[in-house]
This record gives C-alpha cells, structure tokens and sequence, in this order.
C-alpha cells in the first residue's frame, strides 16, 4: 500500500495534476493466439505477442477467442497484477496476412444465407457457405462481389467463432 | 478494394499531364472501379465501369480514364473497361484519371477447355510428380499417354492458422476410377485387433481430449517468483518429498484440478523406491489392483529405460524437491477422469502447479498450497471390478499401457520444469510450448522407448515382421508402439478433418504429429536426439519453433508428409521426401488392422467433388486417364481460384 502512495505522494509534491485512474484506461494487446500446455490439466488459451512473449488470456471474450487458434489478433482488456490478461472485446486482425468479415449467419431473404456484420450490414455468402449454419458467428475470406447495392463474398476459407 | 497505382502508371499520367483532357477542370480526387472484385470463366467477359469524384465528393462527369491489366496474361481489359477473362488466376484492372487511381480483382476460374492447349497436360513417368499453389494449381491436364496412368492428387491446406476450414470443389472430366493398386481401403475401415497380436483395440493410451480452461492466473502470477525461488533453492526446504521417503510411508498428494485452491487431498503409501522413481499408490484405490510387485517392476523400468531414454533426447527434469526422483502417483483420481463408458481413457496426466512452491518465503511472497512441490505425475490405478465410474481397467491392461504413459507424461515434466526454470528467453506468464507439439514430442518419447526396447533403430522401415511371435520387437511395440500406431491410424481415416497441427489433442491429430515429427527427422536424417532436445530447450513455441529447430518453412514438410501417407511403400520411383524410412505402414496395418485405412477419393468424370479441410489436412484424389487421352481435373474454393495457401501434388501412381 505504501509503494502505491508514492507516486501520487510525489506527484502532489511536484505540483502535478493526481494521475488520472489507470482503471478507466482498457489495455490493448495484439498477437497470435496459440492453445499451449499439455492435456489434460494443463491446457491454456495463450497471446503470442510480436516480441515472443507469451501471456494467458482469461475473461469475458476467452471463450470465443478460444476458437480462433493462430488467428491475429487485437485484444482489449486489462493486465491483471498476476499477469493475465482479462479480456474483454477482441477484434480480428488478420488470418495468413488476409482481412477477414466477421458477423452472425443469418437467412437471407429469398433464400440462402448472408452475414450480418456488426455495424448492422448484410454480406451475402455465396461459395463454401453450405458449410455455414443461421446462428452462427464466423468469420469468413474470399473473393468480395458487389451487384448494385448487393455485397456478396465467396466463401473460401472461414472459422467458426460461436458454433 | 485495392488502391494501387503502379509506378508506370504514374509515369504515363504524367507525361500526359501537360495535355490532360481535364485542362483546367475539377481536379480527380477519388476513382472508383465497380464492381471491385468478379469473377469469370476463361473467355467471358464483363464491362466494368469507373467514377471520379472530386475534394467535395462531386462527380466529375467528363474524366476520362486509362485502363490496364497488371496481369495480362490472365485477364485482358480494353480502354472502354471491357475485361476478357484469358486463364484461370487473378488479375488486377486498374483504371486511373489525372494520376489517381483505383484497382478491381478479376478471378479468373480455369475450365477444361485450356487442357485442349498443345502441351498443356502433365505427361509424368510413374513415381514422378509436380507440386503447384494457389491459382497456378487450379486446372490440371493429366496425360494418358501411351499406356493410360492413374494419378494421385493431393491438395493441402497450409493455411498457418489451426482454426481455419476450408472448402475445395474437384470437378474431373475425361478421367475414369482407378482400378488398380496402389489402392488404400476406399472406404474407412473399422480397427479390429487381432486378439493373437496381443494389441489393445480402441484405447487411447490416455490422453483423449478433455481441455481443462478454469481460472488459472495463480499459476501466472507465481511465475516471477518462482523462478527465483528455485535459483535460490529456497522452495524444497518444505517439501514432503525432499528426503526421499521409505517404503510405507504415508503421503497425502493434492490431485484437485484446481492448480492452488480447492484441495482435494488423497492418501497415498509409497510402494516403491528406486534411484530416480518414488511410486505412490492411492490408499483409496479399488481392490484386485497392481501389487507392490508390479509397482517395483514399473520404478525399476522406469531406471534403467524410461528415464535415461528421456533425459537424452529431452533433457534432465529440474529437481525442486531436490530428491533426485520422480514421484508417480497411482490414484483413482485419474480413473475418475474418465466418464461411464466413454470412447476414450485417460490414462495419465501432468500438472505444471506441482512445479511451483507451496509457501510464501523470502522474495517470493505468495505461495501455491495446491502444489505438491515435486516432480511428479498421475497414473491410472487398475481397476478390474471397475468400481470407479463402472469402468473396468484389468490389471494386465494398465500394466501394458503404463509404461508408455509413464514415457509420455515425463516428456511434458520435462518440457515444463526445463521451459519454466532453465531455458534462457522463456518470456511473459507463459511458459509453455503448443499443445500439438508438446504432445507429439511426448509420443515421440514413447517411440524412443519402443525402438530402445525393442533393439531397433529408426530408418528401418519397420513393417509386419516385427509383429513375429516371441520377437523382443513384439513386446516392445506392445508396450511402446502400439498407442501410436492407433492413433495414426484415425488419423488416416480422415485426414481432411485431422491435421498434425490441429488446435486440439484429438486423438488424430496425435498420431498425425507423432508421424510428421517421426517424418521430419527421417528427412533431415541427422541427430535425432538434438532435434528432440533443440525443439523442447527452445523459448519459441509451434511452427515458429519447428522452423528454428528444422532450420526451414514447416509448411512444406507438412506438405510432402501428407503425399507420404499415400506414396510411402507403394509407388515406385518416388522421390525422398514422398517416403517414410522409418515404418511401413502399409505392411503393418496390412498385419494387424484388415488394411491400410488411408481416405481416397476416386474421381469419375461429371462427378464433382466436395470437400471440407482444416489447416494442415490434405484429401488424396485419384485418377485414371486412359491412353491416348488427356483428362482435366478443375479445382476450386469457393467458386474462385484455389488461394495462395492451397498446394497440390500430383504423382503419377501407375
């Protein structure tokens, strides 16, 4: 308690503004996740970072972050004093070097399906997309169409995020 | 949409600039190439259309624009923006006005007709073979030539990222099913085991998918700490098992799975003692089990083979207890890990908490009381009226599995005290290697021990002789091989849908990485053990650390593996890298499991093929062409050209 008064002790002192709390500021991180350890007991969910550290993820996003093995991403969250890294929104950056569509399967009207992207769009999936199910988040790589007003990617690699 | 502007581009605008028709106009600010991506077959066409917009967003009507393709030999555009689609890749479009430009992607996709091309099919001797990627392996020409052929195509996914999926379409024409051998099972065979070969049919060895994701930030959070107490050797001096004790001594052992808290405490009496094994058994375990007999036999083997076998390829444990030993702890806790009936056993686990101290002391202000604070690991107890969860491990089983397990489990010790406290530039909370690889490298360790026990070396292409009744060979891949071996297997049944570096521990994929590693040593054909030992003392983790340790990409090799799961022992006049020199498979599965269970998929024409393939999984086509014809196998994802992640190999079988 003592070592975390004394900065703000000698902030005063100076004169300085008391720091704003730190609480208020979400870290990010990027990387490669990774699933590491052994199986049974030992199995983690792990951010390989550009400089080769390893660090655990845990919290709120860990579950669908847990799908997306070797895929780049930005995490967004807090380190916690015991090293871990609690986080809580994740973004995609990258899968083999390629951006990617992330969003939920739905139905399309007149029939197939189409991507629902977060900011409230609709791609249609044409391609593998047979291999998708309504419900679904996913992400998805492929050549991207637009027909007027119609945006529509072909399928040809994709993740399964939340099945 | 791709903003490009290549350098010739510029330059020609340039030069233009001095005559440029906007004269003194609205200057471009932005181009606009619709659509941005489409794609063709070879010899369509589609107009494309582009906008200028200038700094307010307003339409500049009367810009005018110069069209070119950056790849001409695939699509052709003319200055009116109609793009002709030649052969199957991806071209560039690229439209600029006043210096500013915008690009469109054109697929093409290949048809069979670019097969009618003079010397456009692949005229291969038996046991040759080509390899292309991406768009450039999309249409394949496929000669019959004077005797008809019969081919294996092979694409693979090297995609980087374990969790990716895939979707590939074949569409033959010309081609016909191939009749002869070299010809795997067509269809997935079930594994029957000989009961005079002695073998366990469907067990798992003990290590079947069961990932355990519960909080585990004390761990990390002790990391710092515990390195330096174990640089002080400060943590042992609480150890129970820092005096090596006697028979009979009573230890109580944590095996909660929660790494500190939450303790779930058995009693256990040591049964036995040996230069470098405590054996624990379980007080609680169930009746009619492994006697104290078999337990000395396990500590001694676990001397004179498991131990030495292991520390030479993978390196010495660390010592936290400072005893010298390895503690093995036989409990029910284990059994208890395997639900009524399941499909799968586990037979055995590591726990990386039993590495950290248990106590606060000195530096280190917070302790794990969870830990037993030893080198140790979990076994399997026998239990032959199956009074744990109603399953029945009599005690001839564990006892032919065990010693395996045993291998396996000191592998993962090994790895996790020397990544934790010895390796130089293990950073961050983290200390562990993939579990793909750490797990193949455990295998490999049962490997070593079959070939040590067995008196045999690797690169003896070991077949079905080794199966000879009363041979020394026998009883070691009993012991040692046979877990591999299953597992190999269900990797053969599907290996669209299992990967050596899958992102799971499914039993598949532990026989396709304990085959690859198997595979990547024969190919570099040098010191095994300093391959074993480079890939475990190692601060890098998955491919990255494979490619340090191999000293090249592992994406090939993963590649060429894949084709020797086909071409190894059956087709003549192949190159090295399509051979597996240390086992024949074929000859073995022939022995001991009604074939050779590898997935194909014959290809007839007008029967279009789809497939499903996850990082690292191949499908294995096959083809006949008959003589004088050339055939065309057309291949796709998604509708467009094979991207630059997908390689196929052709060879020639027959």
């Amino acid at each position: 308690m003592t070592r975390a008064l004394l900065p703000l002790a000698l902030a005063v002192l100076a004169g300085c503004p008391p720091p704003a709390p730190r609480a208020q500021e979400p870290e990010r991180l990027t990387g490669r996740l990774a699933v590491v350890g052994s199986a049974p007991m030992n199995v983690r969910l792990s951010l390989r970072t550009p400089d080769g550290r390893g660090v655990f993820l845990e919290g709120p996003a860990a579950a669908e972050l847990r799908a997306l093995g070797g895929v780049e991403v930005e995490v967004e969250g807090r380190m916690t004093e015991g090293g871990v890294f609690q986080a809580r929104g994740y973004r995609i950056v990258s899968v083999d070097g390629r951006p990617v569509l992330v969003g939920v399967v739905e139905a399309a009207p007149g029939g197939g399906l189409q991507l629902r992207l977060p900011e409230g769009a609709a791609v249609r999936l044409a391609g593998g997309a047979d291999r998708l199910r309504a419900g679904q988040k996913v992400w998805v790589q492929g050549p991207e169409q637009a027909q007027g007003s119609v945006r529509q990617v072909q399928v040809q690699t994709f993740g399964v995020i939340v099945p | 949409m791709k903003r490009l502007v290549p350098a010739f581009l510029l330059l020609a605008v340039a030069a233009g600039a001095c005559d440029s028709p906007s004269g003194g106009g609205p200057r471009v600010n932005r181009v606009f190439v619709t659509p941005p991506t489409h794609s063709l077959n070879a010899g369509e066409t589609v107009q494309l259309s582009a906008q200028a917009r200038d700094l307010d967003n307003e339409l500049i009507d009367d810009a005018q624009f110069q069209w070119a393709s950056l790849e001409q030999d695939v699509a052709s555009v003319t200055q009116t923006g109609l793009v002709t689609a030649l052969k199957t890749g991806t071209a560039r479009i690229v439209a600029t006005a006043d210096g500013v430009a915008d690009t469109a992607v054109i697929n093409v996709i290949g048809s069979a007709a670019e097969c009618e091309a003079p010397g456009a099919g692949l005229s291969l001797g038996v046991g040759q073979s080509v390899q292309r990627s991406g768009a450039a392996a999309s249409v394949l020409c496929l000669e019959g030539g004077a005797t008809g052929a019969e081919f294996t195509i092979t694409p693979f996914f090297g995609s980087r990222t374990n969790s990716a999926t895939m979707v590939l379409r074949a569409a033959p024409a010309g081609v016909t099913t191939p009749s002869g051998p070299p010809n795997p099972s067509l269809a997935p065979s079930l594994f029957l085991a000989p009961d005079d070969a002695g073998l366990s049919a469907q067990r798992d060895g003990g290590f079947h998918t069961r990932l355990n994701e519960r909080a585990r930030e004390p761990l990390a959070r002790l990391v710092p700490g515990a390195r330096e107490a174990f640089r002080r050797r400060a943590g042992a001096r609480l150890s129970l098992q820092q005096q090596s004790p006697a028979l009979g001594t009573i230890l109580p052992l944590n095996v909660s799975q929660d790494p500190c808290e939450d303790p779930d405490t058995r009693i256990g009496r040591v049964v036995a003692v040996s230069q470098r094994a405590v054996i624990v058994a379980d007080t609680m375990n169930p009746a009619g089990g492994l006697t104290d007999e078999d337990y000395q036999h396990v500590a001694a083997t676990f001397d004179t083979l498991i131990y030495p076998v292991n520390v030479a390829a993978f390196g010495e444990p660390e010592d936290v207890d400072q005893n010298g030993r390895v503690v093995i702890f036989y409990t029910r806790a284990v059994n208890e890990l395997t639900p009524r009936n399941a499909g799968f056993i586990i037979g055995g686990f590591f726990f990386g908490r039993d590495l950290f101290p248990r106590t606060a002391q000195g530096a280190f202000r917070e302790g794990c009381p969870g830990s037993n604070y030893a080198e140790m690991f979990y076994m399997l107890a026998a239990d032959p009226s199956g009074a744990v969860n109603g399953n029945v491990r009599t005690t001839e089983d564990v006892l032919t599995s065990t010693l395996g397990t045993v291998g396996h489990e000191l592998q993962h010790l090994i790895s996790a005290s020397r990544r934790l406290y010895v390796v130089e530039g293990v950073g961050g909370t983290d200390w562990n290697e993939d579990v793909w690889l750490n797990e193949g490298l455990s295998h490999i360790a049962e490997e070593l021990l079959f070939y040590h026990r067995g008196q045999v070396a690797p690169r003896m292409n070991l077949g079905a002789s080794i199966l000879a009744q009363g041979s020394a060979t026998r009883d070691a891949f009993i012991l040692f091989g046979q877990q591999n071996y299953l597992r190999y297997l269900e990797y053969l049944r599907n290996p669209e849908t299992n990967s050596p570096y899958a992102d799971d521990d499914d039993l598949g994929t532990r026989g396709a990485i304990w085959a690859f590693l198997r595979y990547a040593a024969d190919q570099r054909n040098g010191n095994d053990n300093q391959l074993w030992f480079n890939l475990v003392n190692s601060p890098l983790v998955g491919l990255a650390n494979l490619q340090a340790q191999l000293g090249t990409d592992p994406i090939p090799l993963f590649r060429d593996f894949a084709v020797s799961a086909y071409t190894d022992d059956a087709v003549a006049g192949v190159p090295a890298v399509f051979t597996q020199p240390s086992w024949n498979h074929r000859s073995l599965a022939q022995a001991i499991s009604n074939g050779y269970p590898l997935r194909v998929r014959p290809l007839s024409t007008g029967t279009g093929v789809d497939v499903t393939l996850i990082a690292g999984g191949v499908t294995h086509l096959r083809a006949a062409v008959a003589s004088g014809r050339r055939g065309s196998v057309l291949l796709s994802a998604g509708g467009a050209p094979l991207p630059e992640t997908v390689w196929v190999t052709v060879v020639r079988t027959r």
